[in-house]
Order: C-alpha cells, then structure tokens, then sequence
C-alpha cells in the first residue's frame, strides 16, 4: 500500500472550460503534489488522463521523493520523468511538513529577542487556562525553546507607535552573538511590542543581526502577523522560523530539482487558508503552510462531494504520520479564525481541520501509567515500521495490519518491496508481552486503539459541535484509511463510506483540482462617516488589487481570468470583532460608506437579534477584504459504463485475515484494477488496490460507482 | 460508541438512543458556547473579550439546567437562582416573548457580587413556555461606592451599587426606555454599560433562535425526554464517584482576611464533608457576618463548592441539574459570613469568602480521595490553588478618549499560581478554581483599552510550593498609570497571609500581595534608555490597607506579586533531575531547591547526585532530630498524592507504612509536628507571604516518626489546636484494591 505505484488511466473527456486538444487554453500538463510525513503523492494530469504517483518521503531531500513519484506517473502515461516536467506547465505542492514539525515539537533551536520584561510571554500562552473542568488536562504550554534562548531587550514601543525607549543596538548585537555561540540557536525570532504599529525597531534589530550573523534566518513578528495581540503574533514569528529549515529544504531542493529536469513551468505552493502561493512567500513565511496538505484534501473532498451530489460530509484522511478530519456542510469548509498549534495560540486564519497523531507509522507503546498506547508518536518514513526492515523497532499500525493479513506482505508495491512480517510479528509480541498478550491479542489490540482514537476525533467534530454524524457520509481518503474506515463508521452510526478513485493522493488530487486562490486583508481602522473615508478604501483597495494581480501573474494567472470578491469588516467603536459586508467592485462613495452606516444596526440585529444594536455608537470600517480567484483547468471526469461481471475476474483467491476481536477468518481477496464500475462485493473481504488497501467488514458491502470510487454501505 | 454504550441506562428512562441523547446534551452545550460567542463577539469590554468574565446557561420549564458554558465556572449556581426569584416576583402568565429580565443581587436575585449582571429570557415554543436563557457577564460598572461593582470600603449592600431583584427591562425586545435612563444616570461609563446589556441580550437571543431551531427539528417531546435522560445520566456518574469516596466525616478549617474596618480580620469558616454512600452533605460554617464586602452569600457559597467538585471530582460529568441531586448543602443559621443576610455587604461574596470555600472544598475532597480504595479517585487529589487574588477597579478620563473610563486589569488575577496533581506540575496561569476559561488579555490590549503601561509580567520563581509535584507559579506584574491625570477605585487582597495548603505532605505556596507605588525611577531609567525591572524600578509605597479605596496619578504603578499553588506529596521524592532543570531554567531559586528539594547542582548546573543524596539524608534527620529508622516502601508503592494509607483498620504511612495508630484517633499524634511562623519561614526561603503581628500565620508539618517523610502540611493560626482527621465510618476502615 506505500510506495511507488500509479493508479490506472482513467478516460477524461472535456476540460472545465473547453475541450482538451490543440486549444492553447488546455493546459498540456499540470502536476499536484502532495509531501506527506511518511509519503509523497502525486496526481499529474496529461493528455487528458489522470494518473498517480506515490514514493517515501525523503526528509533529508524532499525531491528525491518528489521526483520519484512524478517518475512513477509518468510511467503509467507514457512519459519520461523529463518529457512530462517539459510539458508542465504548473506544479502545485502541498504538504504536512509544517504541520508535523510544530505538532511534533521538531524544529530548530530559535533564539528569540524579545522586549525587556516580557520573557514569559510563551508560557503564560494568553492563558494557559483551558475552557474544561478537568484539573488534570491544565498544563503548562512546553517550551518550544529552552527559556535561556530568549533574551530580553531594551526597547519599547507604545500604543501611539512612538518609541518610549529607543532600541538598544549594543544589547541587540550582544544577545545576537550570545544566541549564536552560548545557546547554539540556529534561526532568530524578533518580537517586539506593538511592533504591528511601528516596526522599526524590529526591522533595526534585523538589520543588526544581519551584521552580526549574516546566514541567520530571521521572522520578524511585524512581518508574519502585522495584527495586535502580542502572544499570537509572538508565537507565530517563533514557529516561522521553527519550521523555517524543514520548509526550505523542501523548497530549495524541489525548485532545483526541478529545474534541473528540465521543467519551466509555474511552481507553487498550497497555503493553510486553501489557496496556492509563490514560492519566495512560502520561503519567508513558511507558516502560512501550516495545514496545507490537509487543506488540500478538503479542496478536493467539495468538487467530489459536488459531484456525487452529496452535501454533508465527513472528510478522513489517514497517513503515515497523522489523522485529519473535518466536517463539510453545504458543500462549505469551516474557516477557524486565530488558530493555535498544541494549545499555543498563532492568529493565522486556516480551514478548520482537527489532526491527531494516528496513522501508518505510529508507534504503539506503553505509557508511564502502564496503559497500551498508540501514537502520536510516530516512526516516520525512517526507520518507518519495523516490518520495512530500515531499522524500526518498535511496532507501528502498519505491521499490525500486515500482521493481521490486511496488507500481503509478499505483493506490496506490486511485489517489489518484501515486507519482513516475522520482523513485525517479533516486534508486536514484544509490545505484547507487557500485558501477558499472545500475537492475536497484541493486534488485535493496537489495531482497536487506533480506530478508537480517530472514532474520537470524528465525534469532535461532529456530535461535540451538536451534529449528529449519521446524517453524513464519511469520504475516506489517505494511503491508510481504507483499512480502517467501515470500523470507524461502525462506531459513530455511519452507514456509507466512499473511498475516492486517487485515494491514496488525494490531496495532491486536491491540489490539482482547486481554483486559484488567494486572501488578503488590510486594516483600516476608519469611522464609516469619516469624511476621508472614501478616499483611504480607493487607496487601499488600488493597492491591494496590484499586489494580488501581480501574485496571480507571478503564478501564471492572467488578469481576464481572475475575479475578485470584494468585503469589508465592520462594527461599532468598542467591540473587538466584527461583521462581512460584501462590497460591489464599484469605488466606496461617500454616500455609500454612509448608507452603509445606516443600514449596518439592521444587518447586526438580524445576527443578533432586536434590541441588540449600539444605539448611537459609530461604526468602524476595520477591513478591507479581497480574494482572488481564478477557475483553472481541471480534468473533468466522466463516467464509465457499468459492468456488474467482473467478479471472477478481479477474484484472486482466499487469504487468512485477523477480524475484530482476534479471530483469523479466511477471507475473499480482490484485485482493485480488475474491479469494474457497477460491480460490488460482500464482507468480509479485502480489496488490494496495489498503494492501499480496503477493508470490507462483515456486515459491510462496497460497490464500484461510475467514477470508479468504491462506496461502502452498511448493512442493516 | 463503545464508552457511551456501556452506560446502563437509568431505570425509569429504559427506552431510548443513547446516541441520540448524546447528540442531544451536546446540542445544549453547543447552544451555550454559541450563546457565550455572541456575547465575546458582540461586546466591547476586555473583560469578556478578552478574560470571558462570562457564563451561559439554557434551562428546562422546571428551571432545571440543561446546558452551561463554562467560562466562569462558579456561575453554575446563578442561572437557576436568578430564574427562581423572577418566579417570586412574577407569574408564568404575566411573561410573554421578548421579555427580559436583569438580576444582580446576590441577597435577592442569586448573582455571586453586583458586578456580575445577569439577564434571563424565556423561551416560548407554540406560544408554551419551554425553557430559559440566562446569561451573565462583569458589568463594566454598577453605579454605588465602588467601581466596576467592587465596593472595597463599603458598609452595607445598600452603598455597593444598583441592586436588582429580578425585574423586566425589556418588552417586546425593546429596551424599556425608562429603565435604560435610569440605569444610564446611575452609572459611571454609562453607553459601554448599556452596551454590555445589549450583547447578554444578543445572546439570550441566540440560545432562543438556536433551541427554537432545535424544538423544530426534533419536537417537544423529543427535547424533554433527552432533558430527563441526561439529567439522570449526570446525577448516575456523580452518585459513583461520591460512592468511590470512603464513608465518614472530613474537615477544613479557612480564614478570610480583611482589614478595611481597622484592624486586620482573619475570619474563620469551616467545611465540613459527610460521605453516606452515594451522598454528599456539604455543612459550611463560618464567623458572624461584618459591615465589611467579603461576606458569603449562598450564590457564591454553592457556586464555588460545586465548581470544585467538578474540577477535582465530577470532572467529566455534564453539567446540568443531575450534578446537584445527590448532595445536599447546609449552610447554617442566616447571619454568617457562609449565610449573611442584608444589610452585610457582599461585592467581594465571590472572592473573599468564596475562594475560602473552594479552598476548602478542595482540601476536604483531598483527604477523602486519598483513602478511596480506587486507584482513579486516588489520582483526582490535588493540592489548594493559590485563590489569594489582587483586584482593583478605576476610573478616570483617559486623555486619548476625553471620557471617563473605568478600568478592570484581569492579567493579574490569570497569572495564580494553580494547584499540583498526581499528574503533572501545577499551571502557573491557572488563575482561580472558578475561572476555568480566563484569558489573559495581551499587553497591547490592555494598554490600548485602558491607561496604563505594562512594564512587565514575569514568572516569580519558587512560588509553587514544592513538592513530588510543584504547584503553579505565580506571575509577577507592574503596571503603571499612564496617559491620565489621575484615576481613583477600589483595590483589595483577601489572601496576603493565609497561602494555599499542599497536600499529602506538598509544602504551602506563596501568598499574593501588591503595593501602590509613587515616585518611582521610571521616568530616569527611560531617560537612560532602560526599561524598568522589578529590582530597579525603587519608588515609594502608599501606605494603605490591603482592602479600600484609592487614588493613583499618572506614573504610580500597582507592583503585584502573585502566589502559586501547593505542592503534592514530600518535596524530598521529587526527581532531583527535575529539580536541576527547574533551576537552570529560573522557575526555582537556589534555596528552595536546595532546603526544600535537597536537591545540589554543580556550578555548571548540573545535578550533583550524590551530594543530592547526602542533603535529602541530612534533611530527614533534621526533621525528626535523629535518623529514620525505617526504609521507604518501593518508589512504585508511594502514591503522589497519598501521604497517610489506612490498613487494617489503623492509620499508616504513605510512604514508609509505618504504624500511626488507630482510626478512631488523630494520626497527627503519631508524628513528629514543626511548627512555624509561615511568614518568616518563607522569608528565607524567597517566597512570600506577608506577616501578620497579631496571631501569627502557622505551618505546622506533620513527619513519620520512622521514615521523616513529610505526611501532611496544615496551615493553621496561633492558638488554634490540631487539625482534625478525617474520622472514617467503620465501612471505610480497610482498604481493598
């Protein structure tokens, strides 16, 4: 189920705009990627065929991966690795390197100077303080860096956004030196207060450092979150350049890589917030790719959820490293405004998806209470689980499922990797011998551990946000899950699961299918009847369209193809949050901004209710909001005939198979390429897609549908 | 769904989807967070925004609670109370849709001090009233002697602020203009405290559109009977718990300071907890009411006591009516401190007496959870969180508004030290027991909502107490008035010289104190390009006392020092490892860690394990004045939280096993007692608690006689005898595992 295999062709008739061929509009091809903790995935479309790649994530040269799995798609269409990269017009990439890095507490040492006083600002966090009862789920946030690395300045900066006390260069240069050869820091963060307002003094230290230490790499907090709150903003400049070295090496070493393949086309990169970005940004502020793989998942979980006409749905993506869920409503993502990682607050606005450390590669153990436990802890791609035989070892959900005869060890990859099951065996009894467990029950065990803990995730995100979940389907994607997805629906009452075409890319599949898009936002901070306050949207808004039209061209985006949505944010004078108001791509008059004013308690009673306006209070413009969008062309598929004869065919014999409670059951197993659309198959029963495998339960059917998806039903 | 399957179900509600009812409780919670998002996203005082100084709560047609969102967790008494006296002042038939109705008093309308307004809202579904919302914020002010509803100098209720008794303000969701003048002419800041009543109705509104949206989907019969079934599902798991807890009697002595009368009052109550199998009866006592603020009020009384349960005990139970069904709750004769009746004052009945409650509460459920004879009840001890809090209250014209503005700075009141658990160390941003979603508002919004300037908040080190397991530090903090003439308010420290308690034989924490600060060196410092520190910034302290009212100019600063929490279990059994890493790291200073931790670190830092060993020894035979005698049991044996077992029907070590006598007498005899002034036994030590002339502050320590481990810590006054034990009913005398 991992490694480097493609799918099959699938037959793509017309583009989203015009017919695939000769027209100079059809791109020739367009390549998503998709750089997971343990895989890299990748869904190329050409020619007017999708067809996947899928390799190892290589952490120490992410485009080694990279360019396997593009190598592996392209021989599934009849290229070269170079013949395709030199028909590409557009490479877009996500990934969970952020993600991971800043979940795992994994990243550089970041030496950070911080205004005189205010050294304790990463623990007290905002207040720690969680919105529970429970005493026992009250910690102090960890360090991210030993306190020694955080080195007070003298300088401040005061709400007027003068300068009460000047910066202290000769302090600035001293701790700089103090950071680099005492505590061994490897990146710098600058955090000053009210830097928001009046950044020079943050942007004075960096010149300093760049004296000092000139190959530092520096996040100012100004630059990252410009917004007020210092905690968040703080926060968000450590983690920039926490994950500042994970991200570069993916960049660098994929931008070269590629180049060196012989590909010109466009390189971009899928933000957290769901919208490509250049790769200079990602390279200066590599936290806004926080969630990005996830982000497109979700991406391409809308345009098939449209497709099959479904509305609400449970999205799952299971990896190597980690289990990603959210809900969609109305076809609709959740936006989650000031997000945090571990507790730790950062500001930046991202899709709202819930991730716990369950996948593949995670590690089953026994805690300091003496409980089984799997994850979050998790073996990576190196040494990767133990039955890889690079070294792992201790037991990982992979060898569980080999164990159990899930996975056939003796055709994964097509039978080009052996999977050393005695190894996993080993592995697994030793974890087992802890509780006077025989193999069955070890396996039987961390297998239960791992569908249990992302059962609980989905209940996060559906009954504890008051949404029943059997009024969803749960899509299920991620090289991993379609082991374990009818389990986890067994548990919350889920009746239907579809398992998407590309699942095990499915988020480079995202990726690929996802309209250009981009956020921006500028704060104004003007009363509505301001007499000027025409004229400082006009200026504001000019500049915000050069930029994003610039950006967009950057990214290979004409302007006749962009289309912008205009919004400002407003609210009475006190209040801290505020209310859209779309806006027309007309100039604001004068007029407008005052009718604007007088409708604006009518359209905040109607969120909140009679009786509830600022009678008398004015009310602020606070920002301006624009994003760009841009419909691409994207494969479009189209369904194939149903063929319900294809049983014997894809049957390939019996297989001894560990069930749900420890008992080994000989069970039908299938070929996933030889299974046609309109066939469908009875639990148990395994369905071996060659880069995944589906576990069909025993009270569980899956057919094939005309997309090729296998849809899961319950029976009852 | 296994762990909601595997509930039996209540005997009288035998049919129904136990996956359905939790959708249900969850939809009720979910309608309060959303009630509690309108009320952050539509209000424009840091005090909500920021510190969510605010609770929800939506209630069934018997004005039993279904749902709570818990940001201030003591408020779970409020809502019905509130509720229960508009009932006394109206009937069913006079209340229609879109009425609303204000309550502030806790003498007559349930609210935990006039600050904290509330606004109730009926429901009605095919025009039947189905249910209420209640909702509550701090009020940016209520008028009367102090300000933000904090009457630090007041004499009676009569002077602390408007007082309201459950009546209509709004009809037909308009805001009755005669109230909304009157309140506006009695308040400082009046526009930001109409504004303050018009987002609690923008969220009783919420809660209404989103139940109404529920009854729709699911009807009303539906709706009732998930009521019922989670109701009885809550009050199931709490009747196990209180069942896990061993029969007998448990008690906890407190004192409430204050000194605004003259002289410096410690005012005594006490908690008494009696377990009979699966109940809980609460009797609270305390000293005869005073003409000064801190008097109890039952709101505050039951708010606090409940909210500890559920934090310690009930820490996973949904909260709704079920939580209060098996305990019952005494509060004595009217006129106590615990009880008092008008004309006491009572704007600090939340704080002064209150925090002396949960303290209590928390100390008792201690006791008793060591002895139960599960493993999970013995985990849920925990030592007493700081609870010692400075407030203050201002008001002046800020220069860059032109307007009077009041000022409530809630950072301070965060960053208290909390209290250690068997699991980990104590939060040092835990705040009170009661503030379970507190925020600390960021320095830019602090400094942009209000006057001041920060100039710094740091961790003080050692104020945990130390212990197996440390409680939370305790922040220090100085702000300084800053862009007005001069501002004038209330400020007041209940808990200067009483520090919270370790448990299982965890050492105190530090107490919590402040000074008003004049003609300090700031302005020289900035002038020489350097920003002021604790250690620099000198200046002359007001002499006033810890509870009145103040007048401050611009450039005083309010110089706090928080405490932090207990410590858990004998500070020598804490890994010394732990210790050096504290140490190097500055959240422990050099004598803590070596005279309560014996624990020595080379120059370096780093741990010198056999001198380690050597001080611990020596420490010992400090305590017991020759060597132990006995070996300590296995270190997998000793249980954090557990300094004293009971084994065949005798009291025994936690730590050594060693013979206390039997449960029928006090184990403390058994021991070997130190006791110590508090005050200046922390002075050497570097922590902090302020002396007190007149009957001194004690800690009395309590050690085995065979292994001079350190069994129990009380916190007592000079001329007060032992502490009581725990006197167990015959039933709890043995353990079984």
């Amino acid at each position: 189920m991992f490694g480097g295999v493609t799918g099959d062709p699938v037959v793509i008739v017309g583009g989203a705009r015009t017919p695939h061929g000769a027209n100079r509009d059809q791109p020739r091809a367009l390549i998503g990627v998709d750089v997971g903790g343990t895989h890299t995935d990748v869904c190329v479309s050409v020619g007017g065929d999708v067809v996947r790649g899928k390799a190892l994530t290589t952490p120490d040269d992410y485009s080694s991966g990279v360019l396997e799995a593009i190598g592996v798609a392209a021989s599934r269409c009849n290229h070269t690795t170079a013949s395709l990269l030199a028909e590409t017009e557009a490479l877009v990439s996500g990934t969970t390197v952020v993600t991971n890095a800043l979940t795992e507490l994994r990243g550089a040492k970041v030496g950070v100077l911080i205004t005189s006083g205010f050294k304790d600002v990463f623990r007290f966090a905002g207040g720690a303080r969680r919105p529970l009862y429970d005493d026992h789920q009250q910690h102090n946030p960890p360090d991210v860096m030993p306190r020694t690395c955080i080195k007070e300045i003298d300088e401040r900066i005061v709400a007027d956004g003068s300068a009460l006390v000047a910066l202290n260069e000769g302090q600035v240069r001293q701790a700089v030196r103090d950071l680099r050869d005492q505590e061994r820091a490897e990146v710098l963060a600058i955090c000053f207060l009210w830097s928001f307002r009046n950044p020079a003094h943050e942007r004075r230290a960096r010149e300093i450092v760049a004296e000092e230490w000139p190959e530092a790499f520096v996040t100012l907090s100004s630059e990252i979150y410009p917004v007020i709150r210092e905690h968040e903003r703080f926060f968000s400049a450590v983690f920039n350049s926490y994950c500042q070295s994970t991200v570069v090496r993916l960049l660098d070493t994929l931008a070269d890589r590629l180049e060196a393949e012989g590909f010109a086309g466009h390189l971009s990169f899928f933000s957290g917030a769901g919208g490509a970005i250049t790769r200079e940004l990602a390279g200066r502020l590599p936290l806004l790719l926080l969630a990005s793989g996830p982000a497109g998942g979700v991406t391409g979980a809308i345009t098939l959820a449209k497709r099959m006409g479904i509305s609400d749905v449970l999205v799952g993506d299971m990896g190597g490293t980690s289990f990603d869920t959210t809900l969609i409503r109305g076809l609709q993502p959740i936006l989650r405004p000031r997000a945090e990682v571990s507790g730790m607050p950062v500001g930046l606005k991202i899709l709202d998806i819930l991730s716990i450390g369950a996948g593949g590669g995670s590690l089953a153990g026994v805690d300091s209470r003496g409980v089984p436990t799997v994850g979050p802890q998790s073996a990576g791609s190196m040494p990767g689980p133990v039955c890889y035989g690079r070294g792992g070892t201790e037991p990982t959900v992979t060898d569980a499922a080999v164990v159990a005869g899930h996975i056939d060890p003796s055709n994964y990859l097509d039978g080009r990797v052996a999977l050393d099951r005695e190894a996993a065996v080993n592995a697994i009894n030793a974890f087992g011998a802890n509780f006077g467990w025989n193999t069955e029950q070890s396996v039987d065990a961390i297998l239960e551990l791992t569908i249990t803990n992302m059962a609980d995730a989905l209940r996060a995100v559906t009954i504890e946000r008051g949404q029943d979940p059997r009024d969803c389907t749960m899509l299920a994607y991620g090289g991993t899950l379609p082991l374990f997805a009818a389990s986890i629906s067994s548990r919350l009452g889920i009746d239907q699961v579809v398992i998407p075409r590309n699942s095990s890319v499915f988020s480079a599949y995202g990726v690929l299918v996802a309209e250009f898009l981009r956020r921006y936002s500028r704060s104004l901070q003007v009363s509505l009847l301001d007499p000027g306050v025409a004229d400082e949207v006009a200026v504001v808004r000019a500049e915000m369209a050069r930029q994003a039209l610039e950006e967009a061209a950057a990214g290979g985006i004409s302007e006749s193809d962009s289309s912008f949505q205009w919004a400002v944010e407003l609210r009475f004078v006190g209040q801290t949050f505020e209310i859209d108001v779309p806006l027309g791509a007309e100039p604001l008059t004068t007029e407008g901004a005052q009718a604007l004013a007088e409708s604006f308690p009518e359209r905040y009673e109607a969120a909140y209710g009679k009786g509830t306006a600022w009678e008398g209070s004015p009310v602020m413009l606070v920002n301006v909001n624009l994003n760009l969008t841009a419909e691409r062309l994207v494969p479009e598929l189209e369904p194939v005939a149903l063929n319900r004869e294809s049983r014997e065919a894809a049957d390939k014999g019996r297989r001894r198979v560990l069930l749900a409670g420890g008992l080994w059951r000989e069970v039908p197993i299938y070929d996933g390429a030889a299974v046609t659309a309109g066939s469908s198959v009875g639990g148990p029963a395994i369905i071996d897609e060659h880069d995944t495998t589906l576990v069909v339960p025993p009270d569980w059917s899956c057919r094939r549908d005309e997309f090729l998806n296998y849809v899961m039903e319950h029976q009852r | 769904m296994a762990e909601i399957t595997t509930l039996a179900t209540p005997g009288e509600l035998a049919d129904y989807d136990i996956l359905k009812a939790e959708v249900h409780r969850k939809a009720m919670e979910e309608i309060t967070m959303e009630m509690g998002i309108t009320l952050v996203r539509t209000s424009g005082s840091p005090v909500v925004t920021e510190a969510k100084d605010l609770s929800c709560s939506v209630l069934d047609d018997k004005v039993e609670q279904i749902g709570f969102s818990s940001f201030v967790g003591l408020h779970i008494s409020t809502s019905f109370l509130g509720i229960r006296a508009l009932l006394q002042n109206y009937t069913v038939d006079e209340l229609a849709a879109g009425d609303a109705f204000i309550v502030n008093d806790p003498h007559s309308s349930g609210a935990l001090h006039e600050g904290d307004v509330g606004v109730i809202m009926p429901y009605f579904f095919g025009g039947e009233l189905v249910a209420w919302g209640y909702c509550s914020e701090h009020t940016i002010d209520v008028g009367g002697s102090g300000v933000s509803g904090f009457a630090a100098s007041a004499r009676d209720c009569y002077s602390e602020g408007l007082r309201f008794p459950a009546l209509r303000f709004m009809k037909e969701r308009q805001l009755s203009p005669e109230w909304r003048m009157f309140i506006a002419n009695n308040v400082r800041a009046p526009s930001a405290v109409l504004n303050d009543l018009r987002s609690m109705v923008a969220a009783v509104n919420t809660g209404e559109r989103r139940l109404i949206a529920l009854l729709e989907r699911i009807g009303l019969d539906e709706h009732r009977k998930f009521c019922e079934v989670n109701k009885g599902l809550s009050e199931r798991i709490v009747r196990q718990r209180i069942a896990a807890l061993p029969d007998g009697r448990f008690e906890s002595t407190d004192w409430v300071e204050y000194d605004g009368l003259g002289e410096p009052l410690l005012l005594r109550i006490t908690t008494v907890m009696t377990i009979d199998g699966d109940q809980m009866k609460l009797t609270f006592s305390g000293d005869p009411q005073i003409s000064g603020p801190v008097n109890g009020a039952p709101p505050a009384i039951l708010g606090q006591a409940m909210n500890t349960l559920q934090c310690v005990l009930f820490y996973d139970v949904p909260a709704n009516a079920g939580l209060w069904r098996p305990i019952e709750f005494d509060l004595g004769p009217t006129g106590t401190i615990v009880n008092s009746t008008p004309p006491a004052p009572v704007s600090f009945a939340h704080v002064g007496t209150g925090m002396r409650i949960d303290k209590t509460v928390r100390d008792v459920l201690a006791q008793a959870a060591s002895l139960s004879p599960d493993a999970r009840i013995r985990a849920r001890v925990s030592s007493q969180p700081c609870e010692c809090l400075f407030l203050t209250t201002l008001t002046g014209v800020d220069r860059r508004s032109g307007s009077p503005t009041v000022v409530f700075p809630v950072a301070p009141t965060v960053g208290l030290g909390g209290p250690a658990q068997t699991t980990d160390d104590g939060q040092d941003t835990y705040s009170n027991t009661c503030n379970l979603g507190i925020g600390m508002a960021a320095v830019e919004v602090d400094e942009s909502t209000a006057p001041v300037l920060i100039l710094w908040r740091k961790i003080q080190p050692s104020t945990g107490g130390a212990g197996i397991t440390q409680g939370g530090n305790g922040m220090t903090t100085a702000f300084q008035i800053y862009g007005t003439d001069q501002m004038s308010g209330t400020v007041s420290n209940n808990g200067a010289e009483v520090p919270p308690r370790g448990a299982a034989g965890g050492m105190p924490g530090s107490a919590t104190d402040y000074k008003v600060l004049s003609d300090t060196h700031f302005a020289r410092l900035v002038e020489q390009g350097k920003l002021p520190g604790p250690q620099t910034l000198g200046g002359r302290a007001q002499e006033i006392p810890a509870n009145t009212t103040v007048t401050v100019h611009e450039g005083d600063v309010f110089f706090v020092t928080n405490g932090g929490g207990g410590g858990l279990g004998d500070p020598l059994l804490r890994d010394a490892s732990h210790v050096a890493r504290d140490r190097a790291d500055g959240y422990v200073n050099e004598r803590a860690a070596r005279e309560l931790y014996g624990v020595v670190v080379a120059a370096d830092g780093a741990l010198d394990e056999a001198a380690t060993a050597g001080a611990r020894a020596q420490i010992r035979r400090e305590r017991l004045g020759s060597p132990p005698t006995r070996e300590l049991l296995p270190s997998r044996e000793i249980e954090v939280g557990v300094g004293v077992r009971v084994s065949g029907g005798n009291w025994s070590c936690g730590y050594c096993g060693d013979d206390l006598g039997p449960i029928g007498s006090n184990y403390r005899s058994a021991c070997v007692e130190r006791r110590r002034p508090v005050a200046s036994t922390f002075a050497e030590l570097g922590m902090k608690v302020r002396p007190r002339a007149n009957g001194p502050v004690v800690m009395c320590e309590y050690f085995c006689r065979g292994c001079g481990s350190c069994m129990r810590t009380d916190i007592s006054v000079e001329g007060e005898g032992m502490a009581p034990a725990p006197r167990l009913a015959e039933s709890a005398g043995t353990r079984t595992e």
